[in-house]
C-alpha cells in the first residue's frame, strides 16, 4: 500500500487555481524531491497533506486514511517541518519539545524528548531559549518537533533555506538518516543539489500541475544534452545521428567524443545507430537543475 | 486532554511575560486602593449616621462596600483583559506558530477550550493575588461569607465573559493592538448598554448588559438567568472562536 496517495487534487484561493489536479504515489520509505518554482504549489500541497489545509477538489490520502475524513489519526502519523518553523521563542527547547510530543499524543514524552534531542543534536543547547538560538539551531528543533512522535511520514518544507552551507550539510545529513528507517520523506527544497544528493525520486511541479515524478538520473536524461563517445567516429556516423528524429544539435569535440542536445528522449534510438559505430560511451551531461530549468521555464508571462 | 497542556502553556507564557506582569502589578494596586477606599468611605459613612441617628440614610455592607469594590473590579478588568488575551491568537498568527496546533492530532475546540483555560488560570491567580481584600473583611466583621464568595464569583465570571471576547477578537487578527482595540470596543458597548437602560422601552439592551446581572450576584442572589447569561456569553464566543479558526482551513 502506498504511503502518500493524491488523487486530482485541486485548491482554489478565490479565482486563483494553487494546484490543478496533482496526482502522485509515494511507497513507504521513499525519499522524495518535491520541486517547482515559488508559486508552483508545493506549500498548498504539504499543507493539505499535514491537514492544516482542505483540498476544493480531489483526495489525499496517508497510510491509506483519507486526509479529510480522518484528520486526528492521519495527524498522529504526519511529521510536518513547515517554511517558518513553528517555534515558540519563549520555551526552552526541551520545554518546548515536551509540549510538542504531548500534542502529538505521545504517551511517554520524557524519553522520546531526549531521543530526539540526541538524534538531531541539540544536547548542548537543550536549556536555551528558542529565541535566542542561531538559525540552524532553529530548524534542528522545528525538525525535532516534527519527528518527535516518531511518524510514519516526514513533511518537510524548505527546510535547507536560509542556511549556511555548513548547516545545510548537517540538516541534510539529519534528514537522510531518518530516511534510512522505514520514515517515508516528502522534502521540498531549491537547493537542487542537496535533493540530487538524498532523494531517490522526484516530483516537479509547475504551475499547480505536476510535470515530471521519476528517478533522478531518468529525469535528467530525459530530453536535455548527452554525451557519446565512438570508437570509430567516421563522418556517417555523424549524418545518421544527426537524422534521428529529436535530435536538435550536434557537436564534435573531437577525438570521437559528441555532444547531442536532444528534443525529448530518444537514447535508445542513438544506442541503436551508434553500436555501429562502436559505442563506447552514452551518458546525460544535463544535471538535476539543467532538468529542473527546462521543465518549469514556462515564462512568468504566460503564468494565470 | 490535551486542552489542558495549551493551557499549561498559555498560562505559563503569560506568566512569564512583560504584559502579564503588568496587568498584575497595575490590578493589585488599583484594586488595593479601591479597597482601601471603599473601607475608609464605609467607616466615614458609618461615623456620620452614628452621629446623626436621625439623619436619612442607611448603610449596609452590599450596597456601600462591596458593590461598589466588586463592580469596580470587574470594570477595570475589563479594559485590562484584552491586553492579556489580545496575544492568546495574534500572537501565534504573526509567529506562524498555530501551525504547530494545527498539523497536530486536536480538535480546533480543544485549541480553543485549552487557551481559554490557561487564560482564565491566569485571571484566577489575579484574582487570588488580591483576595485578601475579602478575606479581611471575613475576618473583621459580620458580613455573611456568601456574600463575599457571589461577589468574587461575580468577578470572575464578569472575566470569563471578557476573556472570550477577546480570545475571539485575537482570533480574528493578527495584529495585538487591533485584536485589543476590537476587545476594547466590544467592552465599552457593554458597559454603554447599562446607561441606555432608561431609552430603551423593551429592556432588550439592559439584558444585554454585564452590570445588572453582575449586581444581582454581588447582592448575594443567585438567579438562573444571570447564570445562563454569563453561560451563553461564554459559549457563544468560544463558538464563535472556534469557527474563525476552521473557517483558516478553507481560506
Amino acid at each position: 500500500m502506498a504511503m502518500i496517495e493524491v488523487e486530482s487534487l485541486s485548491k482554489a484561493y478565490g479565482a486563483t487555481l494553487a494546484i490543478d489536479g496533482l496526482s502522485f504515489v509515494i511507497e513507504p520509505g521513499e525519499l522524495v524531491g518535491f520541486l517547482g518554482k515559488n508559486g508552483a504549489g508545493k506549500t498548498t500541497t504539504m499543507r493539505i497533506l499535514t491537514g492544516a489545509l482542505g483540498a476544493s477538489q480531489g483526495t489525499a490520502k496517508i497510510g491509506g486514511l483519507d486526509v479529510e475524513q480522518h484528520p486526528r489519526q492521519v495527524k498522529a502519523m504526519v511529521g510536518y517541518l513547515p517554511e517558518v518553523p513553528p517555534l515558540y521563542v519563549d520555551m526552552t527547547v526541551r520545554a518546548y519539545l515536551r509540549y510538542a510530543a504531548r500534542l502529538k499524543g505521545v504517551d511517554n514524552p520524557k524519553p522520546a524528548v531526549e531521543t530526539v534531542i540526541q538524534r538531531v543534536g541539540l544536547a548542548e543547547v537543550a536549556h536555551r531559549l528558542i529565541g535566542h538560538l542561531s538559525k540552524g539551531f532553529k530548524q534542528r528543533v522545528g525538525i525535532a518537533q516534527a519527528i518527535v512522535h516518531s511518524p510514519k511520514v516526514l513533511i518537510l518544507d524548505e527546510p535547507l533555506s536560509g542556511l549556511d552551507p555548513a548547516q545545510r550539510r548537517e540538516i541534510r545529513d539529519v534528514v537522510a538518516e531518518l530516511a534510512r528507517g522505514e520514515t517515508t520523506v516528502l522534502l521540498s527544497t531549491h537547493v537542487l543539489p542537496e535533493i540530487e544528493a538524498i532523494c531517490d525520486r522526484v516530483i516537479v511541479l509547475d504551475q499547480g500541475r505536476v510535470v515530471a515524478q521519476e528517478r533522478i538520473a531518468d529525469l535528467a536524461a530525459r530530453g536535455g544534452r548527452v554525451g557519446l563517445v565512438l570508437g570509430r567516429p567516421q563522418s556517417a556516423a555523424l549524418d545518421v545521428l544527426r537524422n534521428i528524429d529529436g535530435v536538435v544539435e550536434l557537436v564534435d569535440q573531437g577525438q570521437g567524443k559528441l555532444d547531442l542536445t536532444l528534443s525529448h528522449d530518444v537514447r535508445a534510438e542513438i544506442a541503436r545507430v551508434a553500436v555501429a559505430f562502436d559505442l563506447l560511451e552514452l551518458r546525460s551531461l544535463d544535471n538535476l537543475e539543467d532538468a529542473f530549468l527546462r521543465l518549469t521555464s514556462t515564462p512568468d508571462s504566460e503564468r494565470p | 486532554m490535551k486542552a489542558l497542556y495549551v493551557a499549561g502553556r498559555e498560562v505559563t507564557a503569560l506568566l512569564g511575560s512583560a504584559i502579564g506582569w503588568i496587568v498584575i502589578t497595575a490590578f493589585s494596586l488599583v484594586s488595593g486602593l479601591v479597597f482601601f477606599l471603599a473601607v475608609y468611605n464605609y467607616a466615614d459613612l458609618s461615623e456620620h449616621l452614628v452621629a446623626r441617628p436621625y439623619a436619612e440614610g442607611s448603610l449596609n455592607f452590599s450596597d456601600n462596600l462591596l458593590w461598589p469594590f466588586f463592580s469596580f473590579q470587574s470594570l477595570f478588568l475589563l479594559f485590562l483583559l484584552p491586553g492579556i488575551t489580545m496575544r492568546l491568537f495574534s500572537e501565534e498568527l504573526r509567529q506562524r506558530t498555530l501551525e504547530l496546533l494545527e498539523t497536530s492530532p486536536i480538535s480546533t475546540l480543544e485549541i480553543v477550550i485549552g487557551k481559554f483555560l490557561g487564560a482564565m488560570s491566569f485571571v484566577t491567580i489575579l484574582l487570588a493575588l488580591n483576595g485578601w481584600g475579602p478575606l479581611y473583611l471575613w475576618l473583621t466583621s459580620e458580613v455573611e461569607p456568601i456574600l463575599l464568595l457571589c461577589g468574587m464569583a461575580g468577578v470572575w465570571l464578569a472575566s470569563a465573559c471578557i476573556v472570550s471576547l477577546g480570545m475571539a477578537a485575537s482570533a480574528a487578527t493578527s495584529h495585538q493592538v487591533l485584536a485589543l482595540v476590537i476587545a476594547e470596543a466590544f467592552a465599552f458597548f457593554l458597559l454603554v448598554l447599562t446607561g441606555l437602560e432608561q431609552l430603551d422601552s423593551t429592556g432588550i439592551l439592559s439584558k444585554l448588559a454585564i452590570t445588572p446581572h453582575l449586581e444581582d450576584l454581588t447582592r448575594g442572589l443567585l438567579r438562573a438567568s444571570d447564570m445562563s447569561y454569563f453561560l451563553l456569553f461564554i459559549v457563544f464566543f468560544l463558538l464563535a472562536t472556534q469557527q474563525r479558526l476552521a473557517i483558516r482551513r478553507w481560506t
